[in-house]
């Protein structure tokens, strides 16, 4: 089995010593790969939902290309609208 | 004039609503093959971790090898810069293009970070600090995520595993009507060909899997052994829309490259693409939509597994899972949201070893060999037909036949990813970059 090494991050591969859990996907980071006011690694920076910003993006909006969660994009055939984008075609 | 190694990686230079990296690729080779250069490699289609979210289509990205007068550098990136102006939608806000020069060797942190692509997540931070840090000339639009793909297109060699296509666009006035690829000039060109090419057919539907659907440039991709394969197979298919132009592209599609990391439950982060050995620990569900559940364990740890509709038949090897069943799921992990924990989406599905079926059954009746039912709570079994009681009886086992076999197992070609290694290539393999290339791999 692989297992996460536990002395180097998990986003940039450096040795580290002092790595931290992030506080959405539990990823061991180093301190540069980890935003320090809210804990979070900067893959979930990056791929929270850009409305609600409490789960991960499971895809993006084919109209304004917000990543937005399950909850807030809805699918239509292959693409994706998000809630703003719905709202404001209706 | 002094010419050497360059490597050029392209990425995200499309949108839902149009335009292809690939199509932009052959542009950029259609403008440098003019110039005094020589090609080293075809141009190489990476595919990506097929998990990401923020991909458009396929998470490919393009990468170009060739020898180049490094004085001219900068006049390249600028050329590219000005192409990818001209030829992406910029009222989509999320097509962030990206492209990088390499010049000479692939620093290893590139190559590492190529590699991790293909199965992790990368954030947009990491590949700046790579740009930086090697001081590799690039071009970036939008948010710089192109730049993730750019730099793993470079960092893949494709020293292992290669398949190539052939693909076949249209001029871009004509994205918006029906491409018309003849269903029966691809059923010959598949005939023909034989086993040297893959993927272009679905067997059992006899559905055609050459033609995308989308606003796109492709009108047909054509995937195969060998570049004189796919480029013979291409003369052999017909199309309502004129081939504007083709390129072959070295690949690693179907290669499942991106399938190399076995995980532990416990380790497992939203969108990897891994592997994940266990036991099945719930029978199988189908739930609203077709979609089909189960719970799989290992090392005191459980997750939830889905195959979802479109896998069609697929989803019925995934039902006749039976709880205790060794499994090997290949996944993608699905981030946590609102109604379920992390999900693995199956992409397919080893199965290991097959433990019974066992179900609890009333008992026979032991006079006209009926099966009994029950006389109430605690009361034990009746026997309908003779009116015999037994207070003492008991439910029994009994062993089901099994309906799946052990082994690999696929969702039907339209549902593969682009990664996934079909069944027609299981135990086939190309390796090592091509010495010569054939005389004439484009169009222009």
């Amino acid at each position: 089995m692989y297992h996460v090494a536990a002395s180097s991050c998990e986003i940039c591969g450096e040795d580290e010593m002092h790595l931290v859990s992030c506080k959405m996907c539990g990823a061991y980071v180093c301190p540069q790969c980890v935003t320090h006011d809210t804990q979070l690694c900067l893959n979930c920076v990056e791929a929270r939902c850009q409305i609600c910003g409490e789960y991960l993006a499971s895809r993006a909006c084919n109209i304004c290309g917000r990543l937005v969660c399950e909850d807030h994009g809805m699918k239509v055939d292959e693409s994706t609208i998000c809630d703003y984008c719905r709202k404001r075609e209706a | 004039m002094r010419l050497q190694e360059i490597h050029i990686g392209l990425d995200d230079i499309d949108s839902p609503k149009g335009g292809c990296t690939t199509h932009f690729a052959s542009l950029l080779v259609e403008q440098l093959s003019r110039q005094s250069i020589k090609w080293i490699d075809y141009p190489r289609l990476i595919r990506l971790n097929p998990g990401i979210p923020f991909r458009t289509r396929g998470n490919g990205a393009v990468a170009l090898q060739l020898l180049f007068d490094t004085s001219r550098i900068s006049d390249l990136i600028e050329q590219i810069e000005q192409m990818v102006h001209n030829y992406v939608d910029e009222t989509y806000p999320n097509t962030n293009p990206g492209a990088v020069i390499v010049t000479g060797e692939i620093p290893d942190s590139v190559q590492l970070l190529s590699q991790q692509a293909l199965w992790r997540m990368i954030p947009i931070e990491l590949a700046q600090r790579l740009v930086e840090r090697y001081d590799i000339v690039h071009y970036k639009g939008g948010n710089g995520r192109g730049l993730i793909g750019a730099l793993a297109s470079v960092g893949n060699a494709l020293e292992h595993d290669h398949t190539y296509e052939f693909i076949a666009y249209r001029s871009m006035d004509q994205s918006g009507f029906k491409r018309g690829v003849e269903p029966e000039s691809v059923l010959e060109m598949v005939e023909r060909m034989k086993d040297r090419v893959f993927s272009n057919i679905d067997p059992h539907e006899g559905r055609v899997l050459i033609e995308p659907h989308g606003p796109d440039p492709v009108i047909y991709g054509i995937r195969g052994e060998t570049a004189t394969d796919v480029i013979e197979a291409a003369g052999l298919v017909r199309s309502k829309q004129d081939v504007d132009r083709w390129m072959v592209f070295r690949s690693n599609q179907a290669t499942a490259e991106h399938l190399t990391h076995t995980m532990t439950i416990r380790d497992l982060r939203p969108y990897m693409a891994c592997l994940v050995h266990g036991r099945v620990e719930s029978r199988p569900r189908i739930m609203e939509g077709g979609h089909v559940f189960f719970e799989l364990g290992n090392d005191d740890e459980r997750i939830d597994c889905a195959a979802y509709e479109p896998t069609r038949g697929f989803r019925e090897i995934v039902r006749g899972l039976r709880v205790g069943d060794e499994i090997c799921v290949h996944a993608n992990v699905k981030p946590r949201s609102r109604t379920h924990g992390l999900t693995l989406n199956i992409e397919g599905l080893e199965i290991l070893n097959l433990g019974p079926d066992v179900l609890l059954v009333n008992p026979d009746c032991p006079h006209c060999l009926k099966r009994m039912k029950s006389a109430g709570s605690g009361k034990g079994f009746k026997c309908f037909r003779c009116g015999f009681k037994d207070r003492n009886a008991a439910k029994v086992e009994k062993r089901a036949e099994r309906t799946i076999k052990e082994g690999l197992h696929l969702p039907p070609l339209s549902a593969q990813r682009h990664l996934t290694r079909p069944l027609a290539r299981i135990n086939r393999s190309n390796s090592g970059r091509p010495e010569h290339l054939v005389s004439k791999w484009h169009s222009h």
